[in-house]
């Protein structure tokens, strides 16, 4: 296993957090008060690459392997305050782009993911409903084969995008009897007839993306759309969210990084009683405690990514990533408003919103509590 | 050509880590998918221990019930995929 990164690795990472760092940041502290999602920002990263960052050329990406793309993502981490923004983006990227191009057919690659890599079109990923969450594949939403097609009804709630979407990935029973093997994906676009827009759904923090429902009433959908086979849906789906798992939080860990060195220089500037804060042990251990929490989850979360682009299964590496990075952020977010100390958790600092926003880590993608019992049931519990 | 090997790995697990011990009857053709044996948690548990026992990569695009219907049917898989019993 080699973490070592070639110096075009180094040269993207850092050019993003540039790129997050001069381009992202704008009106940031009114956006996230005002739950706003930025599509200015949302071009700018197209125009950047990030969307087609690990797409083939051929399909209007740029062709990096997914280990290059998560670097980009921690870069971007790094530069980029909006941790809405890099939420949306994984959502898309992870969510509706790597299943299309792990399960579409040609036609559905060539239709979809260039828009899905300029900028154009903004995916979502509807998998989440009212009566089922983390029992992920009890779904109430129905696909009923009509013609040369499907008809879906159902709602889905919780769905990163939906509010700004022009494709949603669906996912349906054609077969409510079969559990998790009567689930399908369907590639459904904004303008389809019984597609609509739910309420939007207001957050504690990530405000600045956005969220909400999507309802399906007698919603005809072409065979052509189906993304894979009947029933594969949830095979589709683990694998998804195996990526998302492992890719998700390379934007963690750039925020990592970030609020380490925001706390260093606030350690060493801030006085009290006639010396920098840092020198008192009660604020440097906190850092030591970030610095060993940034390193650790770097290591599981790059071993994660290397098994994937190698090929190999990492169920269990994905599990113990998310629950180890997201758990990891909240701890360091609650020990950088600590450092901070009253200012910390003031909006204007812009400390208190990396707290708010390293709760969801914990929750979206599997909360922390399925992954643990994903973690005990392949340790052989 | 089925190993017997494979079918003999793939039972002893199901007994021992997903049923644990209670008896059904397990054969080579008991519907598994049908009595609820095999649910998403036990997949991904079943589909960590072929790919470690029998040293397999098993793709998502090949995770279909038709090959998780019972023993007979996920040994064929695990052969088709190359899966090694020594």
């Amino acid at each position: 296993m080699d973490f070592t990164w070639t110096e075009e690795q180094t040269a993207l990472k850092r050019a993003a957090a540039d790129f997050g760092r001069r381009e992202l940041n704008q009106r940031l502290v009114e956006r996230d008060e005002a739950s706003r999602f930025s599509r200015d920002s949302w071009r700018k990263c197209a125009e950047f690459g990030i969307q087609g960052s690990f797409i083939p050329q051929q399909y209007g990406g740029l062709g990096n392997d997914p280990l290059t793309a998560m670097l980009i993502m921690e870069g971007l981490g790094r530069g980029c305050r909006d941790n809405g923004l890099l939420f949306a983006l994984n959502a898309h990227m992870w969510s509706v782009e790597q299943p299309l191009l792990a399960a579409g057919t040609e036609e559905q690659k060539r239709r979809f993911l260039p828009g899905l890599c300029s900028g154009e079109l903004l995916g979502a990923h509807g998998m989440t409903e009212p009566d089922s969450g983390s029992d992920a594949y009890a779904l109430r939403t129905t696909a009923t084969r009509r013609g040369e097609g499907y008809v879906l009804n159902g709602t889905k709630t919780m769905v990163t995008n939906a509010p700004e979407a022009d494709l949603a990935v669906v996912f349906a029973t054609t077969d409510a009897g079969r559990g998790q093997w009567g689930v399908t994906a369907f590639l459904v676009e904004k303008a389809t007839p019984g597609f609509h827009l739910g309420r939007d759904q207001h957050k504690m923090g990530l405000r600045t993306s956005a969220m909400g429902e999507l309802v399906l009433t007698d919603c005809y959908v072409p065979e052509a759309n189906r993304l894979g086979s009947e029933g594969s849906g949830a095979s589709l789906f683990a694998s998804a969210i195996e990526w998302e798992r492992s890719c998700i939080l390379g934007g963690c860990l750039g925020t990592m990084e970030r609020q380490l060195e925001t706390c260093i220089a606030y350690a060493r500037e801030r006085r009290q009683f006639g010396q920098p804060i840092g020198k008192f042990q009660s604020v440097s251990n906190r850092i030591a405690d970030m610095k060993v929490r940034l390193e650790t989850a770097r290591l599981i979360l790059y071993q994660v990514a290397w098994r994937k682009m190698n090929g190999q299964s990492a169920a269990i590496d994905a599990a113990i990533a998310k629950l180890y990075v997201s758990e990891s952020l909240v701890s360091s977010s609650l020990d950088a408003v600590r450092i901070h100390g009253g200012y910390g958790y003031l909006t204007e600092l812009e400390v208190e919103r990396d707290l708010r926003d390293a709760i969801g880590s914990t929750l979206y993608s599997g909360t922390s509590d399925i992954q643990r019992n994903i973690i005990a049931r392949l340790s052989g519990l | 050509m089925i190993d017997p090997a494979v079918v003999e790995g793939l039972e002893t697990f199901i007994r021992e880590r997903i049923l644990e011990g209670e008896e059904i009857g397990l054969t080579a053709t008991t519907p598994l998918l049908d009595l609820g044996i095999l649910n998403s948690m036990e997949i991904l548990s079943l589909i960590a221990f072929i790919e470690s026992r029998f040293r397999v990569a098993v793709p998502p695009e090949r995770i279909l019930a038709d090959n998780f219907k019972d023993l007979q049917t996920i040994a064929g898989l695990v052969t088709s995929l190359g899966g090694a019993t020594a």
